[in-house]
């Protein structure tokens, strides 16, 4: 079959379809190169490393959907797209090859039968993909999808293309049947439909689906940069150039070099982002997983993380993209008053992304754990609160009492640095001074140092260490704060100057290993602060209480007979993995039942205290937390264990709203292996349980 | 507009109440150990009410304050939010001068100055809370003067303000130059920006001495003084409370109920 | 020394005599009583000369009424130097006033115009040597007291703090003078223009500053959501509801409902903190209670050093009870 074989009026069709691909392709030329231009505007940064590994990812979660298939619904149909799309673009290939030189073929490929069938199969299967999106999204209409017109063009396009390929197809075999034809059952049945048409028919059949084909994919082609099905195109590479760097780890700037080049130190224009930024807003696929997973969306609040993102392209691609291309041309990377059409200039933050939505995010990277292309959306809102901070001066007047407090006292309360090791003074506490070759050093952190609640859990903790003869110290008052909460809320400078007293103070002692009561300090102080040349080998107590346990230093005999939900931290679960660590501790109490929450694991929502929250007021929406004590409850436990100072307060403070703070108390970990392992004749777990929640 | 704000750094009066201790023999408060001094709050609404009236009308922003060396890490905190330049004014000759006595060395310091359109202060400082700073300033400097003050506008030339009352406020049109003691009411104080903490660090802040301000000796410390202080302690607490036993808090509500009706206090 | 005698400048207040003016001439009336010396009252405004019947009913030996249209609406700038006039004519030695949001602007400004010295706030007095005053007053929010005298031969002036003292109760039969003073002023002098008072439509009005019973709520309420529980009260047993700065700066009610050292000066019959931590900086606010009740889940809260009755629980057990046993004692 020769289907640019023929003439239209006075022109060969093989012309036609000359000028319409190479048309097609230019345009989309142009668009890419000026997509490409926009990236270039951003500031540069290293996402090359570890080649293999990326590689992996990409496997495992483009090819292999991982991360779609959590959504199975979802994820099966876009399987089907998919790779639909994969295994017919080598068909679409050779269609336009077909057409443009009349006469070729592809080598080997043309009539191989596992080729034929799998064109077949997935035009169909396609087309099932196609179906059951339209059913999701017009009958099940889950919230976190935004039903527009975008998506049924685009639907449509899809569907489109598969009949044409179909209709071309059957009517090819119709007209001219091959031996391999059996191959292909589906595109035979469609000949068979069409037998009993005259040949004429049959050929203008052909040609509809056939040119039909061609205009659709060129179209398409065309179309593409000019809709979230760029994510096609960027979607892979997005995955592919993720970040590298351990995930709680923020980015670490030279602040006094920036201040002396006169560089910013937070993001206020898009093309203070970087590329990859700005790559990530061009992947959005507008599926909403990430808003359907963040506690802020879930609660009310005007962050979306979805829309901040679609924000931040719209901004790029349609408020800023003339004065970024024209000052490029201009020789100057994104200068201010470049030539051109001067608009209402839109301040990127303020005016697109409201303060507000900036000040609802709680860190908790659920948004970006379910991100099926991998979009960084906590770390856009760091860089982004760093210039509400740091340059601007927006802050809420919660956070500026936390900044100073913190640099006052060394602790979000401005409670008197001399007491900080108040609570240990009674337990003969060695501090690092005193002991300075003890085998751990258990950082306390300010809660467990300050906060009457969270003491108890110091003390338990410490009373474990105790009696499993491990040997440890603390810093005592030379401790600070870590400066988490002050560096989530942007205050980077803070922090750093924070993060310098302890890193001088560990550098003196050289600890061989530090154990934390609480997940922020353990990813700090483990993880962030290795940006400033040093690496420590740091626990959080749950890993190493495990550890105790499995190595009989520790023997948990007393019963609790209760059920217990464990509520899974997010600096502790989806920042760092470890969620069988405490299970495995709570398990080896005899008589613990331990039942899980719908949200669990990596899917566990957070507690409402992270990104600074646990120090000012939820302003609009329900209360994160009492949203979380309201799935706890679901689960039916007696009691909720957690590793974390932060969700025990939060907790608390839920329990106490929803009147339940007497029927469904809340533990750490410590706290119930330490009643456990107390040794006591007929431990009567209820009763002991009133003691700890006395407040 | 050229404003001069006169600051004062204080004791923190957010340390708890059992770690504050006074020295009896010597009249003066002890600081708990490792606790720093910070600005007096009102103080900096007064700083910050400034930087805003620079902002919307230009000119000067000239921070001002009595003490010794660790003061200037007040003076510079204010440079951060945004004032211009600053002055110490320290000497041995200050040392027991009461509100009025200060008051005199700052006044000397304001005339010292090129020129004042205002002067901005907070109504009263966290220590001794006496209040009395922004009047005196007006008295000596011999300007018209309001506190407390919860808005000021600049208007047609003079100022338009409004003074705390305790229902409300009273709107008052002042001159330019004009004396005022600042309220909390009115802002709320800027977190420094960092362009502003590297800026403090470089603008210098000269010191000033009584012989500098041409000030007399029976004007300063201890002899300048308007009032004396005879005796400074801390109260006993006497009173005890009675506490209410119960076994469920819902009881203890019940019987608290009960006693405030027999007390007829309800 | 004292020979000149006690002058209590009325607070201004064109309608009816302020009930701080009736605070400070209490005070006035036993320092002149100690002192041995005339009490007098200075009476500035328009059409004040009502008040004067009461002021010396009540213990003035002479109220000096200086009327004048140019003195209302207050300003320091008419009121000052026709203030320092007649405390240079009547030669008293001893000038009280209240420590008002008014009061503390011009009786500061009047001591230095007088070229003497003012102690503000004052929560006592005491007679020193040779008849001089010394006068009391909290200092460091109130967790130290102070007391000074004023220095050299001049006037003492002192402000009081307001809703602490006793209002001076009515003396039988007793007489005084009522001494009309013209008003000099230099008009020249007088270089701003004040306007009438403007009340706050978020005040808490009248209701909170006199009410015999207030309830007050600090952290320890939890929130915005729990506040109903105070009101609920509160309008069970006829209180005014007040609250903690902590309260108010965490955006659970407006500011005009703030107890305490920078916020409203209560002194009711009976005061229930609850929630409140009790720092010293409220307790300014309401050390004028006559009974304190506390109530606070923490056991060592600095409010139960205050407070004459205590109950340790959880704001959102206590109160519904309280207020349900409350509503059927008294048969609301």
């Amino acid at each position: 079959m020769h289907p640019t074989s023929d003439m239209l009026g006075p022109i060969p069709t093989v012309l036609i379809l000359w000028v319409l691909t190479l048309g097609a392709l230019a345009l989309f030329g142009r668009s890419v190169a000026r997509l490409v231009r926009l990236l270039q505007a951003g500031q540069p940064e290293q996402r090359f490393d570890r080649p293999l590994a990326r590689l992996l990812t990409v496997i495992e979660h483009v090819f292999g959907h991982g991360r779609l298939l959590r959504r199975p619904y979802s994820g099966l149909l876009h399987f089907f797209i998919f790779w639909g799309f994969v295994i017919l673009t080598i068909g679409t290939v050779e269609h336009f090859a077909h057409g443009l030189f009349p006469g070729f073929t592809l080598p080997l490929l043309d009539r191989w039968p596992p080729y034929l069938f799998s064109q077949d199969l997935f035009n169909v299967l396609v087309l099932v993909g196609v179906a059951m999106a339209v059913y999701q999204r017009t009958v099940i209409r889950p919230p976190r999808l935004t039903f527009n017109e975008d998506a049924l063009i685009i639907l449509g396009l899809i569907a489109a293309l598969m009949v044409s390929n179909l209709l071309a197809s059957g009517a090819r075999i119709a007209l001219q049947p091959e031996p391999t034809d059996v191959w292909m059952p589906v595109s035979s049945a469609i000949a068979g439909a069409f037998a009993g048409l005259p040949r004429a028919a049959q050929e203008a059949l052909y040609r509809i689906g056939w040119w039909g084909h061609v205009v659709l994919v060129l179209g398409f082609l065309v179309y593409i940069p000019h809709s979230k099905h760029l994510h096609i195109v960027t979607g892979a590479p997005n995955v592919y150039l993720r970040s590298s760097r351990p995930r709680g780890a923020l980015s670490t700037i030279d602040i006094e070099k920036r201040l002396e080049n006169d560089e910013p130190v937070g993001v206020s224009r898009i093309e203070q982002f970087s590329w990859k930024d700005l790559l990530d807003t061009y992947s959005c696929t507008e599926c909403g997983r990430c808003q359907a997973e963040c506690p802020a969306s879930i609660s009310g609040k005007e962050l979306s993380p979805k829309y901040l993102i679609l924000d931040l392209k719209d901004h790029l691609l349609h408020d800023e993209a003339g004065r970024l291309l024209a000052a490029k041309s201009d020789g100057q990377n994104g200068a201010r008053g470049a030539s051109g059409v001067e608009t209402t200039h839109k301040e990127m933050v303020g005016d697109v992304i409201h303060d507000q939505v900036l000040w609802d995010c709680v860190t908790c990277r659920a948004c970006m754990d379910a991100c099926p292309v991998f979009i960084e959306h906590v770390p856009k809102i760091v860089d982004m609160r760093r210039h509400l901070v740091m340059e601007a001066s927006r802050i809420l007047p919660e956070f500026q009492k936390l900044f100073d407090n913190v640099e006052a006292s060394g602790n979000p309360w401005r409670f008197p640095r001399a007491s900080r090791a108040d609570w240990a003074k009674d337990l003969g506490i060695p501090t690092l001074a005193e002991k300075p070759d003890a085998e751990y050093l258990f950082w306390v952190g300010c809660a467990g140092s300050y906060d009457e609640r969270n003491v108890k859990v110091s003390v338990a903790l410490a009373r474990l260490l105790e009696r499993a003869g491990v040997s440890f110290a603390i810093l005592g008052t030379e401790e600070t704060c870590c400066g988490d909460p002050v560096r989530r809320v942007g205050n980077e400078y803070l922090y750093q100057l924070q993060a310098q007293q302890n890193v001088e103070t560990l550098q003196r002692y050289g600890p061989k290993k530090i154990v934390t009561a609480c997940p922020h300090c353990f990813n700090t102080v483990g993880t962030e602060y290795r940006d400033f040349g040093v690496e420590f080998e740091v626990v959080h107590h749950v890993q190493l209480l495990e550890r105790l346990i499995a190595e009989g230093k520790l023997a948990p005999r007393d019963r609790l007979d209760e059920r217990l939900t464990y509520h899974d931290p997010c600096y502790l679960g989806r920042y760092h993995d470890v969620y069988d660590a405490p299970r495995a501790a709570l398990r080896a109490i005899p008589g613990v039942e331990l039942a899980e929450m719908e949200r669990h694991r990596d899917r566990a929502m957070c507690c409402g205290a992270g990104g600074g929250h646990a120090f000012c007021e939820e302003r609009t929406g329900r209360r994160i937390n009492h949203i979380r004590v309201e799935q706890a409850l679901e689960a039916k436990p007696a009691r909720v264990a957690t590793a974390c100072p932060y969700c025990l307060m939060m907790f608390e403070d839920g329990t106490r709203a929803k009147d339940v703070y007497e029927t469904l108390p809340v533990a750490d970990v410590a706290e119930l292996l330490e009643r456990a392992t107390r040794d006591e004749p007929s431990a009567v777990s209820r009763q002991q349980s009133a003691d700890t929640t006395t407040s | 507009m050229d404003i001069v704000v006169c600051i004062k750094q204080v004791p923190d009066p957010e340390i708890p109440t059992s770690q504050f201790k006074v020295d009896e023999a010597a009249r003066t408060v002890v600081p708990p150990p490792g606790v720093a001094p910070v600005i007096s709050t009102f103080d900096l609404h007064a700083i910050e009410a400034a930087v805003q009236l620079k902002e919307q009308h230009g000119g000067k922003v000239t921070v001002i304050s009595l003490g010794s060396s660790a003061v200037r890490d007040a003076l510079k905190r204010a440079i951060a939010m945004g004032c211009d330049a600053a002055v110490q004014l320290e000497d041995a000759a200050f040392e027991g001068g009461d509100s009025f006595a200060t008051a005199a060395a700052l006044a000397a310091a304001i005339r010292k100055l090129d020129r004042f359109d205002l002067v901005l202060t907070g109504r009263q400082a966290s220590d001794w809370d006496s209040g009395q700073v922004p009047s005196a300033l007006a008295e000596l400097l011999d300007v018209a003067g309001a506190v407390p003050v919860q808005k000021v506008e600049v208007r047609d030339g003079g100022l338009y303000v409004e003074r705390v009352t305790e229902d409300g406020y009273q709107p008052i049109t002042m001159p330019i130059p004009s004396v005022l003691g600042i309220s909390n009411e009115i802002n709320q104080p800027r977190y420094p920006t960092l362009k502003g903490i590297m800026a403090s660090g470089k603008v210098p802040i000269p010191v000033w001495s009584a012989a500098d301000l041409g000030l007399a000796p029976e004007q300063l410390g201890e002899r300048g003084r308007r009032i004396i202080l005879e005796r400074l302690y801390v109260p006993v607490q006497e009173s005890t409370c009675d506490f209410i036993e119960a076994d469920t808090p819902q009881e203890a509500g019940e019987k608290l109920a009960l006693r405030l009706r027999e007390a007829r206090l309800i | 020394m004292a020979s000149g005698g006690v002058l209590v400048i009325a607070e201004p207040s064109e309608e009816r005599l302020a009930p701080v003016t009736l605070e400070v001439l209490g005070a006035g009336r036993r320092l002149a009583d100690a002192l041995g010396v005339p009490l007098g009252v200075a009476l500035l405004g328009q059409d004040v000369e009502g008040q004067a019947a009461d002021l010396i009913a009540r213990g003035a030996d002479r109220v000096d009424l200086l009327a004048d249209a140019r003195l209302v609406p207050y300003q320091a700038d008419t009121w000052v130097p026709v203030l320092a006039d007649l405390v240079r004519e009547t030669g008293a030695s001893i000038v009280l006033l209240s420590h008002t949001q008014t009061g503390r602007e011009f009786g500061t400004r009047l001591a230095f115009r007088l070229g003497t010295g003012i102690v503000t706030d004052c929560s006592d007095f005491r007679p020193g040597d040779s008849g001089r005053l010394v006068a009391i007053k909290p200092v460091f929010g109130g967790n130290a007291v102070a007391e000074y005298t004023v220095a050299g031969d001049g006037p003492q002036v002192a402000s009081v703090r307001p809703k602490l003292l006793d209002p001076a109760p009515v003396v039988e039969g007793h007489q005084g003078e009522v001494v009309r003073r013209a008003v000099q002023l230099d008009d020249s002098a007088v270089r701003t223009k004040a306007g009438a008072r403007v009340r706050s439509a978020e005040s808490a009005g009248p209701d909170l500053e006199n009410a015999q019973r207030v309830v007050a709520g600090g952290r320890g309420v939890g929130g915005p959501e729990n506040w109903h529980l105070l009101d609920e009260l509160a309008e069970t047993i006829g209180a005014a509801v007040g609250a903690s700065r902590a309260a108010v700066d965490a955006g659970w009610v407006p500011g005009p409902l703030q107890v305490g050292l920078t916020g409203a000066k209560i002194s009711p019959q009976l005061y229930i903190a609850i929630g409140i931590s009790g720092a010293v900086q409220h307790m300014a606010g309401c050390t004028g209670a006559r009974t304190i009740v506390a109530i606070n889940r923490d056991p060592e809260a600095n409010i139960f050093r205050h407070a004459h009755i205590g109950v340790v629980g959880n704001v959102k057990d206590v109160l519904p009870a309280l207020t349900r046993k409350a509503a059927e004692l008294t048969g609301h």
